[in-house]
C-alpha cells in the first residue's frame, strides 16, 4: 500500500515537473536536474503540498493547521461555496518545513481572487497555516 | 559584473544618497570634538549639575544617512489615538521653541550633538573615516564634559558605537567605560532582512516565510535574484549592495566577526515592528506577519542585547483608512505599480526603518530613557537636599559686626555656630543661630537651568525670638552655597544681599510676610525710620518686589 503510494505521487511531481517546468522560487534553489526524469526530493514535496492545497474545500478543516484553524475568526468563510484552489506551480518556495506558493481561487458567483498561502510540515504532511491576499478583483 | 550593472547601482546610489546638510564655515563654534553642538545651534545652554557638569549626547546616523536624519519633521503618528505636534528629535532634546517653555528634569542637563560620516556610510563600521572617527569623538566629548557620553543611534550606527565600544584609547582605557546610557533604533545586530534579499541570499531568513515573500514580492514577483523584478525604488536598497550592505546582511561574516555589547555598558534596543494580518483566506486570523521596520527584523533589532522594546504598527484593526488603502492598493492591475504603491504604504508607516527618529512614540521612549539615566546619574541638586538636615553655607545668618558667620549645621531645623559669650565690639555677639527653614519655592533665578531654593528662616544673635529673613541657597560643584538673602539687622554692601529697605534709606524691623511670586520675591516688612535709636518703634510698612538679574534690584511699594 504505501509503495502505490509513494509511487503515485512520484508520478504527480514527473507529471508536475514534466507539464510545468517547476523553477526554484527563492534561495533554497535545488540542484539542478542533469535529466528531465531526475525526480529531487524538492518536487516530491512541491507534488505533496500541490496536492495539500487543490484538495482544500470551503469550512472544511482538511489541510489546514488545526491551530490556525481554531483561531479563524469565522471558518465557515474559509473559502467561498463551491471554491477550486489552483496552483501557480512556478511560485513555489520551499524551505525544510515552510513552504508558500500563490495560488487562485475560483468559485461560481466570485471574482478570483490570488492570495499567497504558507504552509508548514505538521506530523509530516502539509498544511496551511496562513495566507495574504496578493490581488484583489474589483 | 557588467559595466552597465554597476552604472544602474551607481546611478541607484545617486538616487537614494542624501543631500548632505548645509554647515556653516570651518571655524563655526558649534563644531566640538568632530560633532556638531545642536544644543548651541537652537541657542540652548544645558544647566549644569550639582556638581558643575552639562550631559553629552550625541547622535549617529545609519547607512547612507546624514546627521540630518534626526532632524527631520516626519511626525507619522496618525496610527494611535493621541496625534501630536511634530517636532523633530533633536528638536525635542534641545528644548521646545515656545518662549519660556521649559525641559523636564534630567533633559535640561543634555547636550546634545549630532555625529555625521556621511561621504563614507556605505564603508564598514571598522573604517578610519566612521568608527575610529568616532571614537575619537567620544574621547574628545568624555574629556570635555567629564562624564559618560550616552549615544543615540540609528541602523548601522548601533553597530559602529558597539564597534567603538569594544576598543580602548591611545592611553588604553576601555571606551567602554566613556559611554554612558546607549539606545540604538532598528540596528540590525542579526542583520538585515532586506539587505539579503538584495544581495539575493534569503536562505538565512527562512525564505518560505511571510516576511522573506512579502519583501521578496516588493521586490519583484519571485525574488530580485531572478532578474525578473527589483526593488531599487526602496530607498537605502543599492546602497544594500555596497560595502556596508553586503556586510550587514543577515548572516554575514563580517557581522559574525562583531563583538557584542561589553558588560558594563547599558544599552536599550528599540525595533520598529510592521504588522500585516494573516488570514485562512476570506477568514481573518488574530496572528500578524511581523515585518519588522521592513529593512531590519524585529528579531535582530532587538537581538543585543535581548530585552528590546518593540513598537508595533499594525495594519488591522488598527486603522481602517489603512486597511482600505491597502485593497485598494491589491486591486491595482499593473504588477509594478501594485508592488510600488504597497512598499509605499510600508515606507509611510511610523515603523518603517528610516522613520523611526520621526516617531513620537519612539522619541518619547528615547527622551525618557536619556532622562532616566542622566537623572540617576547627576550629582544632587537643589531639590535633593533635606535643609531641615544640612550644614547651612556660611553668612546664612549675617551677624552685624561680625565679618563672616561659620556654616551652621542643621539638625530638624534648629542649628547653630560661634560662641554665644563671645562679644563683638558693637555688643553683638560671635554667635548665629538659625530656626525652622521653610522653603518658600524652588526656581531658577539667574536662569542658568538649575534652580535656587528660596527659604524663610529665623537667624538670632542669641536672643529668643530672631528675625524673619529670606534666605536663597544654590548648589555650586555639589556643595550649597549662599545665593543671597537678607541681613540680620545690618545694611550689607555686599550686591548678592537683599537688603530690603535699607536701599530705600529706612532700616528694616521685621519681615511679616515673604512669598515667591514666579522669579519674584515679595517681601512685606515693617521698618523704622533711619537714625532712630529703638527697636519697638516702627514708623512704617512696605511691600518690596526683589528681582535677580545680575544683582538684586528691588521695587518698593509702600
Amino acid at each position: 500500500m504505501a509503495g502505490i503510494r509513494v509511487g503515485a505521487v512520484v508520478g504527480v511531481a514527473v507529471l508536475l515537473s514534466a507539464a510545468l517546468g517547476c523553477s526554484s522560487g527563492s534561495g533554497s534553489r535545488a540542484a539542478p536536474s542533469t535529466t528531465s526524469t531526475t525526480i529531487s526530493r524538492r518536487q516530491v514535496e512541491i507534488a505533496a503540498a500541490t496536492r495539500v492545497l487543490e484538495s482544500l474545500r470551503p469550512g472544511d478543516p482538511a489541510g489546514f493547521d488545526p491551530a490556525a484553524w481554531k483561531d479563524a475568526v469565522d471558518p465557515l468563510a474559509v473559502l467561498p461555496r463551491g471554491a477550486k484552489v489552483s496552483v501557480r506551480a512556478d511560485s513555489w518556495v520551499m524551505e525544510g518545513a515552510e513552504a508558500s506558493a500563490d495560488v487562485m481561487v475560483s468559485a461560481p458567483g466570485v471574482p478570483d481572487q490570488r492570495h499567497w498561502v504558507f504552509l508548514r510540515k505538521n506530523h509530516g504532511h502539509w498544511v496551511v497555516y496562513g495566507t495574504l491576499p496578493l490581488e484583489v478583483s474589483p | 559584473m557588467t559595466a552597465r550593472r554597476w552604472a544602474a547601482i551607481a546611478a541607484g546610489l545617486l538616487a537614494v544618497l542624501p543631500v548632505v546638510p548645509v554647515r556653516a564655515a570651518p571655524g563655526d563654534p558649534n563644531w566640538v570634538c568632530g560633532a556638531y553642538d545642536q544644543s548651541a545651534k537652537r541657542g540652548r545652554n544645558p544647566a549644569p549639575d550639582g556638581a558643575g557638569h552639562t550631559f553629552p549626547v550625541v547622535t549617529i546616523h545609519g547607512i547612507t544617512g546624514s546627521d540630518d536624519d534626526f532632524d527631520r519633521t516626519i511626525d507619522k503618528s496618525y496610527i494611535g489615538a493621541n496625534p501630536q505636534p511634530p517636532r523633530t528629535l533633536l528638536d525635542a532634546f534641545a528644548g521646545p521653541k515656545t518662549p519660556g517653555a521649559t525641559l523636564p528634569p534630567g533633559l535640561n542637563h543634555m547636550r546634545v550633538y549630532s555625529f555625521s560620516y556621511t561621504p563614507d556610510s556605505l564603508r564598514w563600521v571598522d573604517h578610519p573615516n566612521v568608527g575610529e572617527k568616532f571614537a575619537a569623538t567620544i574621547d574628545c566629548l568624555y574629556q570635555r564634559h567629564g562624564v559618560p557620553v550616552s549615544v543615540v543611534a540609528h541602523s548601522m550606527g548601533g553597530l559602529v558605537t558597539r564597534w567603538v565600544a569594544n576598543t580602548s584609547d591611545p592611553a588604553g582605557v576601555a571606551r567602554a567605560s566613556k559611554l554612558g546610557k546607549v539606545v540604538t533604533l532598528g540596528t540590525p545586530y542579526e542583520g538585515s532582512a532586506l539587505a539579503a534579499v538584495a544581495n539575493g541570499v534569503t536562505d538565512v531568513l527562512g525564505a518560505a516565510r511571510p516576511a522573506v515573500s512579502i519583501l521578496n514580492y516588493l521586490c519583484g514577483e519571485i525574488g530580485t535574484h531572478t532578474g525578473k523584478g527589483s526593488c531599487g525604488w526602496i530607498p537605502l536598497y543599492s546602497s544594500l549592495r555596497s560595502e556596508a550592505g553586503r556586510n550587514l546582511r543577515a548572516g554575514s561574516s563580517a557581522l559574525a566577526r562583531l563583538a557584542r555589547w561589553p558588560a558594563g555598558v547599558d544599552v536599550s534596543t528599540l525595533a520598529g515592528s510592521e504588522r500585516v494580518p494573516l488570514a485562512l483566506f476570506g477568514s481573518p486570523l488574530n496572528t500578524a506577519v511581523d515585518l519588522g521596520d521592513v529593512v531590519v527584523a524585529t528579531a535582530s533589532a532587538t537581538a543585543d542585547p535581548r530585552a528590546g522594546r518593540v513598537f508595533e504598527c499594525r495594519y488591522d484593526s488598527a486603522s481602517a483608512t489603512i486597511r482600505t488603502r491597502f485593497k485598494e492598493i491589491l486591486r491595482i492591475a499593473d504588477p509594478l505599480e501594485r508592488r510600488r504603491k504597497l512598499g509605499g504604504a510600508f515606507m509611510a508607516s511610523p515603523c518603517y526603518h528610516g522613520n523611526l527618529m520621526g516617531y513620537v512614540e519612539l522619541t518619547n521612549e528615547v527622551l525618557g530613557l536619556l532622562t532616566e539615566w542622566t537623572t540617576a546619574h547627576k550629582a544632587p541638586d537643589i531639590r535633593s537636599i533635606d535643609l531641615r538636615n544640612t550644614t547651612w553655607p556660611a553668612d546664612s545668618c549675617e551677624v552685624d559686626g561680625w565679618a563672616s558667620s561659620p556654616p551652621i549645621p542643621v539638625r530638624n531645623g534648629e542649628g547653630s555656630a560661634g560662641n554665644r559669650l563671645e562679644e563683638l565690639p558693637n555688643g553683638h555677639f560671635y554667635f548665629a543661630e538659625l530656626y525652622y527653614p521653610e522653603t518658600l519655592g524652588y526656581v531658577d533665578l539667574d536662569g542658568n537651568g538649575s534652580e535656587e531654593a528660596v527659604t524663610s528662616v529665623r537667624c538670632t544673635n542669641g536672643g529668643a525670638y530672631g528675625d524673619q529673613l529670606v534666605v536663597v541657597l544654590t548648589m555650586d560643584r555639589g556643595r550649597l552655597v549662599l545665593f543671597g538673602g537678607t541681613n540680620l539687622s545690618a545694611v550689607s554692601t555686599r550686591p548678592e544681599h537683599l537688603n530690603l529697605v535699607d536701599d530705600f534709606g529706612e532700616r528694616l524691623s521685621r519681615i511679616d510676610d515673604a512669598r515667591l511670586e514666579g522669579r519674584d520675591i515679595v517681601v512685606t516688612e515693617t521698618y523704622d525710620a533711619t537714625g532712630r535709636e529703638c527697636n519697638a518703634c516702627h514708623t512704617g510698612r512696605a511691600t518690596v518686589r526683589w528681582r535677580w538679574n545680575g544683582r538684586w534690584t528691588a521695587t518698593l511699594q509702600r
